[in-house]
């Protein structure tokens, strides 16, 4: 059976990345290009898009992105919904572990990348989160968050469970590219080694070992 | 070509040299001993073991942190050539071990010689420093020939294509702007895939590395060209465990020896032939190619499916069954385990409603061309259901009027 990786990208597209939109989506290409053009990445590495503002949309339904034809533009907008988008998380890796299972891939623990440039607008996040990282729901995920712009380092503190990468002072635009390149790294190292490797180096981001799996 | 064909020799023909049942040189210098090696014919100028220092500069590395390697540095002063520079934990004994592969073509027959030389970053020297025997070794760059220009939307980037490529089907390698091999292509690089192999086989060499990663193909020139060949080591070595690769009758923590490495051989012609890179690469071996190369299904099978691992053939039975030869086989034939379950066919992704969204929302329609983000939604299958449907309707019709006649 092959290894498996179910990976989450989910980008933060809300109002306040509206005037970085363009680079966003020029950055999601490059990764899309990135995946597509390295077959044992994107063997490895099946990629789920996941944008979220007012509400939550999968982008990119788990796939092999080499069968992705072009990566969907994403246009910002809206509040920064963090618990409706962890709650939809959940819902993804519930189904999306059973189809691999089902086509016979070993599945390692899905990781989720979470990228976001604010903190929540919604009060009760917390409950929806504590849901996704719960250690006896057997398919509770990696969370690897990027913070940068106005993201909350104590925010994502919380949230981040493998690993956080908090932006250095780079200008948004250079903090995507950052972000994604890392994403991108530690998607190719992992596929070397079969299990989750973290590319710590991140060019633009200071990176803060994570302690312990999650705090409540 | 068969093992009995490759004779190596156990002594070293540089003179000076002991060299040991395994054909390790205990001088610790290798073929630079006193004899001195013949010219390196692809035009390394300096010895066999030379100095860090008597390098020259070093320009910035084209790769770091990479398996054995901290990193790989071209010779400033030797265009053409790189430093591989090794984690500072390789035990003094890696010094003979390079030296061994450094003078191993020596030993080989004319034609083997140019092919490790040709089609391989057959190390031409061991780099030394004052404290370290084996701070690294010079190995060639890889001929340009084996770079391309991979497209994909608007992007493009020039880099080397790996073997991993020819792991797919024609389909998906032309959608990257590449010449689709087509079963010929397959079979080109298959046989020169092979024929390394084997010649590794005939020195007594375990390369482990057997794997989409470490392979360079040239769609045009249907030629391929092996990477990390410094790490062969002879007769066994720890097993280096890459996911998918894993060798079903080599328990892990056990060493790889010349029956992993076929194993890993098998498995890459397989997937390579076929363009399948799962259960299904398999499959298609046993039923498809079965037709067109008869030999090539038998030796590839026993390779991946023998129950007796000491039954595996050898790399020069698939080079041989690849150039239209015979197998050999050893009778009784060996036993074989089942072919594995093969995946179930992909089911179609669910697919965003990109034009019903409301009006808050982060995602724009999709570009034209798509319609939607399914990944394994085809326009071909759309259209195939749309074509049964008009059938259908047609026949419905056709039934209503022969009815509404009579």
């Amino acid at each position: 059976m092959s290894l498996c990786l179910p990976t989450y990208v989910v980008i933060d597209a809300s109002s306040s990345m509206k005037p970085h939109e363009a680079v966003l989506n020029a950055t999601l290409s490059r990764l899309h290009y990135n995946l597509a053009t390295n077959p044992r990445v994107s063997e490895f590495a099946r990629v789920s898009v996941v944008a979220f503002s007012t509400d939550v949309h999968v982008v990119i339904p788990m796939s092999d992105m080499e069968q992705v034809p072009t990566m969907p533009e994403v246009i910002c907008g809206g509040r920064t919904e963090y618990g409706k988008t962890f709650e939809r998380l959940r819902q993804c890796i519930e189904q999306d572990v059973s189809t691999l299972r089902a086509q016979h891939y070993s599945v390692l623990r899905p990781t989720i990348f979470f990228l976001t440039d604010g903190g929540p607008t919604d009060a009760l996040w917390q409950n929806s989160f504590r849901a996704l990282v719960d250690r006896s729901w057997p398919r509770h995920p990696h969370v690897i968050a990027y913070g940068f712009g106005d993201a909350q380092r104590t925010v994502l503190e919380r949230v981040a469970t493998k690993a956080l990468f908090i932006a250095d002072g780079s200008d948004t635009e250079s903090a995507l590219s950052g972000a994604i390149s890392g994403l991108l790294n530690s998607l190719i190292a992992s596929s070397k080694t079969g299990q989750m490797q973290i590319a710590t180096d991140v060019k633009g981001f200071e990176y803060v070992q994570v302690a312990q799996e999650y705090v409540d | 070509m068969t093992d009995s064909v490759r004779t190596v020799g156990g002594a070293d023909r540089d003179g000076g040299n002991s060299t040991s049942a395994n054909g390790i040189s205990a001088s610790g210098s290798g073929a630079s001993g006193n004899g001195g090696p013949a010219e390196d014919p692809r035009g390394w100028a300096l010895p066999r073991a030379v100095a860090l220092g008597d390098l020259g500069p070093l320009a910035e590395p084209i790769s770091e942190h990479n398996g054995q390697a901290v990193a790989v540095r071209p010779l400033t002063d030797h265009p053409g050539w790189l430093a591989k520079l090794y984690r500072s934990d390789l035990h003094p004994e890696d010094a003979r071990r390079i030296d061994l592969l450094i003078s191993a073509p020596d030993k080989l027959p004319q034609a083997d010689r140019a092919a490790l030389y040709a089609e391989t970053c057959w190390p031409a020297a061991r780099i030394h420093g004052p404290d370290n025997p084996a701070v690294g070794c010079v190995i060639p760059m890889a001929p340009e020939q084996y770079r391309a220009e991979l497209r994909r939307g608007k992007f493009s980037e020039r880099r080397f294509v790996e073997i991993d490529w020819l792991a797919k089907s024609d389909e998906s390698i032309r959608g990257v702007g590449l010449p689709g091999p087509g079963l010929e292509g397959r079979l080109a690089a298959c046989r020169r895939l092979t024929q390394l192999a084997a010649i590794l086989e005939a020195l007594e060499l375990v390369y482990s590395d057997w794997s989409f990663s470490n392979a360079f193909w040239s769609p045009e020139r249907r030629s391929v060209y092996l990477i990390d060949v410094d790490g062969c080591q002879p007769k066994k070595m720890p097993d280096l465990h890459q996911p998918n690769w894993a060798d079903p009758l080599t328990p892990p923590g056990t060493d790889a020896d010349q029956y992993t490495d076929r194993y890993r051989l098998g498995l890459l012609v397989a997937k390579c032939l076929t363009g399948h890179r799962d259960a299904r690469a398999f499959h298609t071996v046993a039923e498809s190619l079965r037709q067109a190369q008869p030999a090539v299904c038998e030796v590839l099978l026993d390779m991946l499916l023998a129950t007796d691992r000491e039954r595996r053939p050898a790399a020069a039975q698939l080079n041989q069954a690849l150039n239209n030869g015979p197998y050999l086989r050893a009778a009784p034939r060996p036993t074989r385990s089942p072919l594995p379950e093969l995946p179930p066919v992909l089911a179609a992704p669910p697919v965003l409603p990109v034009r019903s969204v409301p009006s808050e929302v982060p995602v724009s329609p999709q570009p034209a061309d798509t319609g939607t983000t399914g990944a394994t939604q085809k326009p071909a299958a759309a259209s195939h259901a749309a074509w049964i449907f008009v059938i259908v309707l047609a026949a419905i019709l056709l039934v209503i009027i022969v009815a509404a006649n009579h």
